[in-house]
C-alpha cells in the first residue's frame, strides 16, 4: 500500500 | 510530525523529521488518521471497528503493519531532535554578498521594492573603489569558506557595467592568492544588454537573472520605461540572444505576478514558447494597501493557478517537453543538509548586501531599513550583535515556525518579508507562509507523478528506444 519516493537523510546530514 | 495531503489524485505523506516521502493508496491513507507518535505493535481497536465497514479487517491489519514498519525504520513519525544544532546556531562565516552595484535604473516598474531603483536614497552609481573594498570585506569575513558568492543587483546593474567588469577583474587577481573562488551572479532588466554585454555576463557570471514578467500585455502593464511604455519588444530579443549563446550554464528568466496575473501559469508558458527552459515567477512582495499586491482573499486564486501549473509541467514532461519551474525544485533525496535547513537564507549572517555608499544591510531587501544598518565599508564599523540576531533566526526560534511541516524546506520563511508584513524577522509573513507551503505541497507531487511514469514506461515497454526522461 505505500511506495516511498526517497532514501531519507535528513538526520545523518546533520550530524555531516 | 507528518504532514499528509491529497493532490492530483495522490495520497501523500511527508515525514518532517527524516524528510521520508510515502505516496500512498487510500486504505494507508485512512489509517494514518489512526496512528501516530506513539504507535504499538497492534493495530487499534478504533481504527478496525471504524474502518472495518469500508475495508476488509485483514487488509487494514496488513496496511497497519507497514505503516509500522516505516514507524520503526524511523520514516514515520520520527523524533525532533534538530533543535540541539539549532542552539549551537552562532555567527557563520559571511560566503555571500549583493553588491547593490548602482542604485538607478533605466525602468520604473510599479511593482519594485527598491523604489523603483534607488531604495529611497537618492540615484546614484557604486564606484570601484567601494566595490572593491566589498570584495575585500568578504574575503576577510569569509573564514575558511572557499566557494564566495557576489550578486550584482540594483537598480539595473548594466547602467554601471565598466565598475561590473573592474570587479571581477579585480576579484580574479586575488581570489587564489586567498584560496577563493568567485561565483558571479547578475540580475538585469535587459534593456542595455548588447554583443558585449552578453559576451562578458556568459564568459563571468555563473548564474544570470533575466527579468521578464511574461506575456506582452502582462509585463508592460507594470514594467515601463520612464516616459510610460512597456520594455518586452525592447529585451525579449536580448534575452534570447544571450540564452543561445549561454551554452549549459545556469540562467533564469524571472518574473514577478500580481494581483492582476493570478493566471501566470500562462505567462510560464509563454516563457517556454519563446525558448526558455529556466523559469521562476514569484509572488509580488508590497504593502498589502496597493491594488496590485497579492492578499488574502487572492490565496484559493493562486493555489488554484500553482496546481495548474504543476499539471501542466507533468503533462509536458510525459510528452518529453522540459521546462524548469524554480518554486518548484526539490531534491528528494540530496538536498541541503539539515544545518543549511536550520540556517535558511543566512540573510544577516553568512549574507550581507552593500550599497553604493557602502553601507552594509542584512540582505538586498533590507536595504534603506536604517534600523538594519549593520555597518559601513567605507569606516569598518560592523555590528556583530546584529549579525548574532540574525544567526539566531531559525526555524526553533521563529513564531509559527517550529510546529510547521514545512520548517525544513522554507527555512523559517524571508526575514524581510517577516519585518515589513509583521514588523519582526521572527514573525512569519502568513500570505508567504501559505504559498510557500502550497509550492512545496505542489513539488512533492510532481516527484510522485513523475516517479510513476518512469514505473509505467518500464513496465510498458521493452526498448530503451520509447524511453522519455521523466526528470
Amino acid at each position: 500500500h505505500i511506495k516511498t519516493l526517497n532514501k531519507a537523510n535528513l538526520k545523518e546530514s546533520a550530524a555531516k | 510530525m507528518i504532514h499528509k495531503y491529497q493532490l492530483n489524485g495522490y495520497n501523500l505523506c511527508l515525514d518532517v523529521h527524516s524528510g521520508a516521502v510515502h505516496v500512498l493508496d487510500d486504505i494507508a491513507y485512512d489509517v494514518l488518521d489512526y496512528c501516530d507518535e506513539n504507535m504499538k505493535e497492534q493495530p487499534p481497536e478504533k481504527m478496525l471497528s471504524e474502518l472495518s465497514v469500508r475495508y476488509g479487517i485483514e487488509e487494514l491489519k496488513e496496511t497497519y503493519e507497514a505503516l509500522y514498519e516505516l514507524y520503526q525504520a524511523g520514516q514515520l513519525f520520527s523524533k525532533d531532535d534538530y533543535e540541539q544544532f539549532a542552539d549551537l546556531m552562532t555567527r557563520a562565516p559571511i560566503k555571500s554578498m549583493c553588491i547593490n552595484i548602482s542604485h538607478d535604473c533605466n525602468l520604473r516598474c510599479e511593482y519594485c521594492f527598491a523604489a523603483k531603483g534607488d531604495f529611497g536614497q537618492g540615484r546614484c552609481l557604486m564606484s570601484l573603489d567601494t566595490a572593491k573594498k566589498a570584495i575585500d570585506f568578504i574575503i576577510a569575513n569569509s573564514g575558511t569558506r572557499h566557494n564566495l558568492e557576489v550578486d550584482f543587483f540594483g537598480g539595473e546593474p548594466l547602467m554601471n557595467f565598466d565598475v561590473v567588469k573592474q570587479t571581477v577583474e579585480y576579484a580574479r587577481s586575488i581570489e587564489k592568492a586567498h584560496n577563493k573562488n568567485f561565483r558571479f551572479t547578475i540580475t538585469t532588466n535587459g534593456l542595455l544588454l548588447d554583443d558585449d554585454k552578453i559576451d562578458f555576463i556568459n564568459r563571468e557570471m555563473n548564474n544570470v537573472v533575466l527579468s521578464l514578467d511574461g506575456r506582452r500585455e502582462v509585463n508592460d502593464k507594470l514594467r515601463v520605461t520612464p516616459n510610460g511604455k512597456g520594455c518586452y519588444d525592447i529585451i525579449v530579443p536580448k534575452y534570447q540572444k544571450l540564452v543561445s549563446k549561454r551554452g549549459d550554464k545556469d540562467y533564469y528568466i524571472r518574473g514577478t505576478f500580481t494581483t492582476f496575473s493570478k493566471d501566470f501559469t500562462a505567462d510560464v508558458l509563454h516563457m517556454k514558447e519563446l525558448g526558455f527552459e529556466q523559469l521562476s515567477i514569484e509572488p509580488v512582495v508590497s504593502d498589502p494597501k496597493l491594488d496590485y499586491s497579492i492578499k488574502e482573499d487572492d490565496l484559493p486564486t493562486v493555489f488554484n493557478e500553482y496546481e495548474r501549473l504543476a499539471k501542466t509541467l507533468i503533462d509536458m514532461r510525459k510528452r518529453g517537453e522540459y521546462f524548469n519551474f524554480f518554486h518548484f525544485m526539490i531534491d528528494l533525496d540530496q538536498g541541503p543538509c539539515a544545518i543549511k535547513r536550520l540556517r535558511g537564507c543566512g540573510c544577516g549572517n553568512e549574507y550581507v548586501a552593500v550599497t553604493p555608499q557602502g553601507d552594509i544591510y542584512p540582505c538586498h531587501q533590507f536595504v534603506g531599513e536604517e534600523k538594519f544598518k549593520m555597518g559601513n565599508l567605507n569606516d569598518g564599523t560592523f555590528d556583530q550583535d546584529m549579525k548574532l540576531r540574525f544567526a539566531r533566526a531559525n526555524v526553533y526560534s521563529k513564531t509559527n515556525c517550529k510546529d510547521c511541516w514545512a520548517k525544513f524546506y522554507c527555512s523559517g520563511g524571508c526575514n524581510a518579508n517577516n519585518y515589513q508584513y509583521e514588523g519582526d524577522i521572527l514573525k512569519s509573513h502568513r500570505v508567504g507562509c501559505e504559498l510557500e507551503k502550497k509550492r512545496l505541497e505542489c513539488a512533492i507531487m510532481i516527484k510522485a507523478a513523475l516517479a510513476d511514469c518512469q514505473d509505467e514506461q518500464k513496465s510498458t515497454c521493452d526498448s530503451d528506444d520509447c524511453f522519455v526522461e521523466c526528470r
